[in-house]
């Protein structure tokens, strides 16, 4: 079992590493990295080129993960991304090409433009954590993480994922764009792209795989089980949010905490933690109140026991 | 607060509602007696009803039948008791409407509001019986109904924890209940002095004598009045209790005069002057029973020519009243009018009674005191039997009484003998009353029952004036010196006198009953007297006096200032919850911080909080930290949080300091 503080301190070495890539952009990196020790999937919802291919780019690097990236167009097909049976004329019967999705970090590029069709086949696939086809299952690799973008939805060629899908995703992240100092350090210094290339991996899939493990054993107490259902029940009854939070989202949203708890060296969640991951984790669920988002209501609804 | 309790929109737990059901049955059920048997039964329908539907939710009233239902119980107080008497119907719309509660309880918050006006019943109750046994046990159910209280508040009631909040409720509510007993303002008409309409059972002498009457109160044991000697004793045999006077008798029934004008001139022994004290027991009556013949009555109550005494209105509660008297007197005085009544005689007399009398008078003629001790003889040497059981009278009762069953109690002998006296031209009159008493020697007095009723004779002779005759006496001399107490009744209703050697077990029991009667004297003079009187002296004593008529103003301005005060506190101190004690710890904290001046929103977390805190008091930093660090080890943490973290984090919080922001300029 590794010792917390390393644990904690290597962690923070990857948020470093990651900040000098996208810059100023501290939080929204901590909550991609706590969504993945969460061993949940990770939505970005941005316009085009605020570096949401960069942020998975550079995670892979620096976690020493398998990488793909596929580009989301309107034509793509489900065997385009799980594999396809193909015919194998010397041993004559058919051999199963796998598809892009068998890797450890999957980058789906701007998924609302795929037909729902192929959305579903990934979520699926991401959901069972396994591809069937033919009769056969091929199971997907350890560990496994997607971290798909999507436009916003009043872009033309839209398929916007629907509810049922979105629930699939542990966080959903808005990455915006750069404060006016730091674009200004953008255009002095030119693309951090270039930098990635360079990146030298902090961990491999095995020590991310334990620091999985060690997320979700922080210390969870009674009183904060208390809180996190006052705020589940809070978004069933209380709230303008119809419906409320799902038990999954419950689930999901201990499982962020703990790896919000973790990242930040604590060996317990707290009501803070909740509240810090809140947010990425009950947005997209719960959709925004007038402009204002969900989270913000809910935090305030429900006091701290 | 959006959530504040879980628990209280949680149901019940059927032991829980159960218990309550219970005890709201245990403190209505003695109503049965104040407000009749409708209002009762209605009560215990409903409780029925709800303990039914703890098994069985479904069957509780929807909204329709409930507003029914109320009507009918409204129906039933109106039609079963009179609206006039406030008390009464208010208790009974009290207790009616506190069952219909109980149909429309379905949470836990339901029950507290129960349980309030449980204690509210407890009060009604006291509006009809303050007698210390009865206060004993409604304070045992006030005490459970605190217990009932403790038990809600928790998920799941430990029996200790229960026991420990409800001794600590109770002690923290007695000395503070002392307080306002001493010192709150009482007004002149206390609050359990309310007029009652003579609704209760009448015991006690009725001012009138049928024959029979009184040998149903000679089984009695009820306590009539108890006395208390201040300087001397009189003997035993003196202790006659004078009450009504009869003078007039129609073969069956004797019954008094309206005697006008105020008591005759009287001869008195200076040094027979007694003076004690009477505590009457509320006899719903008018009369008062001085030791005879009384020399000096108190104020509300005023003496007549037959030497009777009487209250202006019927006495529903216990009080006592100051006398003297004098126990050798001589009442020299016989006006026209009393010589016509003292010789008056029904129509029809028993022709072997009259021919006896005049037997009587033809031996001694003009001798009047001849004939009254051949008389005395005549009862003394026959063969008469006193007895609580004389059978029925056939026919003429006196004849019956002298010549045929020879066997009666007091009122028969004392009519017979006037009857025989007024026959031989004596004026006679009976006097009612009690005779002897049991003294107590732990309470120092002596004790009156219902069962010392007695009557005897007043003879009017020319040297010595009205003489008291007791024919009992005659028959049954132990009856007048022992008195009734030291008797006991033979298989037949025959009375025997014990001796002094009765045995251990009687010895014992009559001492137990001194105790008890001790006790419940001493809850009537230091609980149920204590009036403005009692206050005032109270208050001379502790030097408070000196504020004289402004006394008053000054104690309900100290008693509203007590209240203000109390309420402050509460107001003040910490909103407990339930459950955690590190999170009280943490509600304290809050509650400093604001103090400080630091308003923190309730869905602040505790890092949020430390942090927030340490920004507005830099210099504390290390203090916060530690105690902020403290708490969440403790709330959130893997171990579980024992008594010395808990002292610890405590002392964590006492060194706190947080001074309010300095005022800017």
């Amino acid at each position: 079992m590794n010792d917390h503080g390393s644990t904690t301190e290597r962690l923070r070495g990857v948020v470093e590493a990651l900040s000098e890539i996208i810059v100023g952009k501290h939080e929204v990196i901590e909550l991609a990295l706590t969504c993945l020790l969460a061993r949940g999937h990770l939505l970005i919802e941005d316009v085009p080129g605020v570096g949401k291919t960069t942020l998975a780019h550079a995670m892979a690097r620096l976690l020493g993960l398998e990488y793909q990236r596929v580009q989301f167009t309107s034509d793509m097909l489900p065997a385009d991304i799980l594999g396809v049976s193909v015919y194998d004329r010397e041993d004559g019967s058919f051999h199963f090409h796998k598809g892009p999705i068998f890797t450890q970090l999957l980058l789906a590029d701007e998924i609302n433009r795929a037909t729902p069709k192929t959305q579903s086949a990934l979520l699926e696939a991401m959901e069972e954590h396994q591809v069937t086809a033919d009769g056969h299952t091929w199971p997907l690799p350890h560990p496994f993480f997607v971290i798909a973008t999507q436009n916003p939805l009043h872009q033309i060629g839209t398929y916007p994922l629907p509810e049922s899908q979105l629930d699939r995703f542990l966080m959903r992240l808005r990455i915006g764009y750069p404060d006016p100092q730091t674009e200004r350090r953008l255009l002095a210094e030119g693309d951090r792209r270039q930098q990635l290339e360079e990146l030298l991996p902090l961990a491999d899939d095995h020590t991310l795989l334990a620091w999985q493990e060690e997320a979700a054993r922080v210390h969870v107490a009674p009183a904060l089980i208390d809180y996190v259902q006052a705020l589940l029940q809070f978004s069933r009854e209380a709230g303008p949010w119809q419906p409320g939070l799902s038990p999954r989202a419950g689930l999901g949203l201990l499982a962020a905490s703990r790896a919000w708890a973790l990242l930040h060296g604590e060996t317990r969640v707290l009501p803070d933690h909740v509240q810090a991951v809140l947010g990425a984790v009950v947005d997209h669920r719960l959709g925004s109140i007038d402009g204002v988002d969900s989270a913000r209501g809910l935090i305030e609804g429900v006091p701290v026991p | 607060m959006k959530i504040q309790d879980p628990l209280a929109t949680r149901p019940p737990s059927p032991a829980l509602m159960a218990g309550l059901l219970a005890t709201l049955a245990a403190l209505g059920l003695p109503h049965l007696s104040h407000l009749g048997i409708w209002p009762v039964v209605f009560f215990s329908g409903t409780l029925l009803w709800r303990l039914a539907a703890i098994a069985e939710p479904r069957i509780l009233p929807g909204r329709g039948l409930l507003i029914t239902l109320t009507l009918a119980g409204l129906g039933v107080v109106l039609w079963s008791l009179p609206v006039r008497s406030g008390h009464v119907a208010g208790s009974a719309l009290l207790l009616v409407m506190l069952g219909l509660k109980q149909l429309e309880s379905r949470h836990r918050r339901d029950l507290y509001l129960s349980l309030l006006l449980g204690h509210f019943l407890i009060l009604t109750q006291f509006l009809f019986d303050q007698g210390l046994g009865f206060a004993l046990y409604l304070f045992g159910l006030a005490l459970v109904l605190l217990a009932l209280q403790a038990g809600l508040s928790r998920d799941q009631p430990q029996p200790r924890a229960v026991v420990r909040s409800t001794g600590l409720l109770a002690l923290g509510a007695g000395p503070l209940a002392v307080l306002l007993f001493l010192f709150f303002p009482r007004l002149d008409a206390p609050l359990w002095r309310i007029e009652l309409d003579g609704a209760g059972a009448r015991t006690g002498i009725s001012g009138e004598m049928r024959l029979g009457a009184i040998g149903r109160l000679a089984r009695s044991d009820t306590v009539a009045f108890r006395v208390r000697f201040l300087d001397q004793t009189p003997p035993g045999k003196a202790l006659y209790w004078r009450g009504p006077v009869l003078w007039h008798f129609d073969g069956r029934t004797w019954w008094r005069r309206d005697p006008r004008g105020r008591p005759p001139a009287l001869h008195v022994d200076p040094a027979s002057r007694v003076r004690y004290e009477i505590t009457q027991e509320p006899s719903h009556r008018r009369w008062v029973f001085p030791l005879d013949l009384p020399a000096q009555v108190p104020a509300p109550l005023s003496v007549d020519a037959d030497w009777q005494t009487r209250l202006a209105t019927p006495l529903h509660e216990r009080r006592t009243f100051g006398f003297a008297s004098w126990t050798r007197y001589a009442l020299p005085v016989l006006s026209a009018e009393e010589r016509h009544a003292g010789l008056q005689l029904p129509e029809a007399v028993g022709p072997r009674t009259r021919a006896l009398a005049m037997q009587w008078r033809r031996a001694h003629p003009g001798d009047d005191v001849g004939v009254v001790e051949q008389a005395l003889r005549f009862f003394h040497e026959q063969p008469f039997l006193y007895t609580l059981s004389p059978g029925v009278a056939q026919g003429d009762p006196v004849e019956h009484f002298l010549f045929t069953s020879r066997r009666g109690f007091c009122e028969h002998y004392a009519a017979s003998f006037a009857v025989l006296m007024r026959l031989a031209g004596i004026p006679a009159r009976i006097v009612t009353g009690y005779q002897g008493g049991s003294y107590n020697p732990l309470a120092d007095h002596w004790i009156v029952r219902q069962s010392d009723a007695h009557a005897w004779v007043e003879v009017w002779l020319p040297e010595k004036g009205w003489t008291r005759i007791d024919p009992t006496a005659a028959v049954a001399p132990q009856r007048v010196e022992r008195g009734i107490d030291g008797a006991a009744s033979a298989g037949d209703g025959q009375v025997v006198f014990l001796g002094a050697s009765a045995g251990w077990w009687s010895g014992l029991t009559r001492e137990g009953r001194w105790l008890l009667d001790a006790i419940d004297l001493g809850w009537y003079r230091w609980v149920l007297g204590f009036d403005t009187g009692t206050q005032r002296s109270l208050l001379a004593w502790l030097g408070l006096a000196q504020a004289g008529g402004y006394v008053s103003a000054l104690l309900a301005a100290g008693g509203g200032m007590l209240f203000a005060g109390l309420f402050w506190l509460l107001a003040r101190l910490p909103r407990r919850r339930h459950g955690d004690p590190a999170q009280q710890l943490w509600t304290q904290f809050r509650e400093r911080l604001q103090r400080g001046g630091l308003a923190l929103p309730d869905w602040t977390g505790p890092l949020a909080a430390g942090e927030r805190a340490r920004a507005r008091w830099p210099e504390q930093g290390a203090d916060i930290d530690a105690f902020v660090r403290g708490y969440i080890t403790l709330r959130y943490g893997r171990t579980h949080p024992s008594r010395e973290r808990l002292r610890a984090l405590r002392r964590q919080l006492r060194r706190l300091r947080l001074p309010p922001p300095a005022p800017t300029r």
